[in-house]
This record gives C-alpha cells, structure tokens and sequence, in this order.
C-alpha cells in the first residue's frame, strides 16, 4: 500500500485530534462538572458558617450535600450514557461509598460532631483526599488541586481561626468552583 | 517496518479506531456519541463498524441503560495493536527520506 509523506502526516493529525476530543469529552469529561458543583456548595455552606446562627447553618449544609449527592448521581448517569467502563465504574463508585462510611466512623467515634467547625474542616481534608486519590487514578491535575486546597484549608486553620469559614467558602470553595470553570472552558 | 493495515487505513475507520483507542483499555464508548462525533450517519457507521468487527478489532455489546437499549463499542486488543502498529507504519513514512 503506497502513501505520501503528506497522507501520513494528515492521517497522523487526524488520529490526534480525534484522541484529544475524546480525552477531554468523554473520559474526564465529569471532573469540572463535580469541580463547580462542590465548589459552589463550599461556598454556599461555609458563608453559611459563618453569616448565619450554627443551627441555620446546619440545616443549610444538609440541604446542600443532598442537593450535591443528587446532581454528582445525575452527572456520573449521564456520562455513563456516553461512555462506560465496567469494573473501573465500580471501583470508583466503591470508593466514594467507603469514603462516606469511614468519614462517618470518624466523625462519629473521634467527636468530631461536638465542634462543628472541626467537624466541617475534617469532612472537607477528606473530601480533596478523594481528589488526590482520584486524580492518582485519573486525571493528574485533580491531585494537585486537591493538595493545593488542603494547603489552604490547613493554613486558614493555623493563622486566621476566627475567618475559617469565610476562608474556605472563598478559597476552598472558590479554588473548586473557578478551576472547574477554567477546565470546562477550556476544552471546548 | 511495520504496513500500513488496509482495514485501518481507510479514514472513517481510522478515525473510530483513534476514538476507542484513546479509552482506557477496558472503556467502551456508546455508539451514538461516537456517530455524533465522527459526524457519520448510523448506516454509515454501522458498514465500517462490521468490518471493523469482522476483522477482529472492536467488540459491539448491547445493553440497557435505565430502560433504553445502547449499543457500546470498544476495541480489541488485537484492534489495538493493530491500530498501534498502523501508527508506527506512518510515522515510518513520514521518517523515510
């Protein structure tokens, strides 16, 4: 079979481009959708925290992680329309099942619960620890931003106490939410 | 050097080819994204889609997603290092003086 040196070129820029739109549509293609999502939600929930009485704010943040768990479930369904990956879908989805119940165990027999504020701080160190361990599983840059976040929750705790909650509602939440934002944008 | 392989060579194919070989290995990708994004009409995807399973390079499976039937596509290993080796071949043409 005869082919030019141009055809083989063509041939190779349509293979690569072909490659990167799928990579970014499909195969990572939920990660800046649950970026926004749990990055508006920290935000909603801390400014929450720390404008609103702890009662208020509570009930606040249980509305915002149901609302969160249903939209993260409508997402991962959406995508598994598109593309699925049998075994590795699973996984994923065992891991964020553990994630919750070992989260609860902890919260739970280390007394968390009796001081929201550390309660709150641990849930979202473990939350951007399930980014790390997502993104060692699929897609680098999530590790990063979850190490980045943990960076920022940890120092908001050491040197401003009095503002963590106005902290990790613009930096945690806004880290999340803006980064998300910039992957989707640009991938399109 | 390795050849250029007939199946793959032509462009539709190929195209679907680089698609399922950019999943994950165990990944398959649902057939009307693909048509979507191949911009292919379902007959003309399905002809190249039947050849490409004749010859042993991609896996059609039908199944249920809530209560809609979709059909998933994935490649082989055979269709990936088929696809691997018609890579190579071009970069051999495009290396050759």
């Amino acid at each position: 079979m005869n082919m030019t040196r141009n055809e083989a070129q063509q041939s190779l820029e349509t293979i690569h481009q072909v490659q990167r739109e799928i990579r970014r549509t499909l195969a990572i293609g939920g990660a800046p959708f649950y970026m926004m999502l749990w990055g508006a939600i920290w935000f909603l929930g801390y400014l929450g925290s720390h404008f609103l009485p702890p009662k208020t704010a509570g009930d606040l943040w249980g509305a915002l992680v149901a609302m969160g768990f249903i939209l993260s479930f409508v997402i991962g369904w959406k995508l598994s329309t598109k593309v699925r990956t049998p075994g590795y879908d699973a996984r994923i989805g065992i891991f964020w099942l553990l994630w919750i119940i070992y989260t609860f165990l902890i919260v739970w027999l280390g007394g968390f619960d009796s001081n929201p504020t550390l309660m709150s701080l641990f849930i979202s160190i473990m939350a951007m620890f399930g980014y790390v361990v997502m993104g060692l599983w699929l897609w680098t840059p999530l590790t990063w931003i979850g190490l980045g976040v943990t960076v920022i929750i940890v120092l908001a705790y050491i040197l401003v106490p009095a503002y963590i909650n106005l902290v990790m509602a613009v930096l945690g939440g806004g880290v999340l939410f803006f980064s998300g934002l910039y992957i989707y944008r640009s991938w399109r | 050097m390795p050849d250029l392989d007939p199946i793959i060579h032509q462009p539709v194919r190929l195209q679907i080819m680089a698609a399922l070989t950019a999943l994950p290995p165990d990944a398959q990708l649902e057939f009307t994204t693909l048509r979507k994004m191949l911009e292919l009409t379902d007959g003309n995807l399905s002809v190249h889609l039947r050849k490409l399973e004749d010859a042993g390079y991609v896996k059609i499976e039908k199944a249920f997603v809530g209560r809609k039937p979709r059909t998933f596509i994935a490649a082989t290993p055979a269709g990936r290092a088929a696809f691997e080796a018609h890579v190579q071949a071009l970069k051999a043409i495009l290396e050759r003086k």
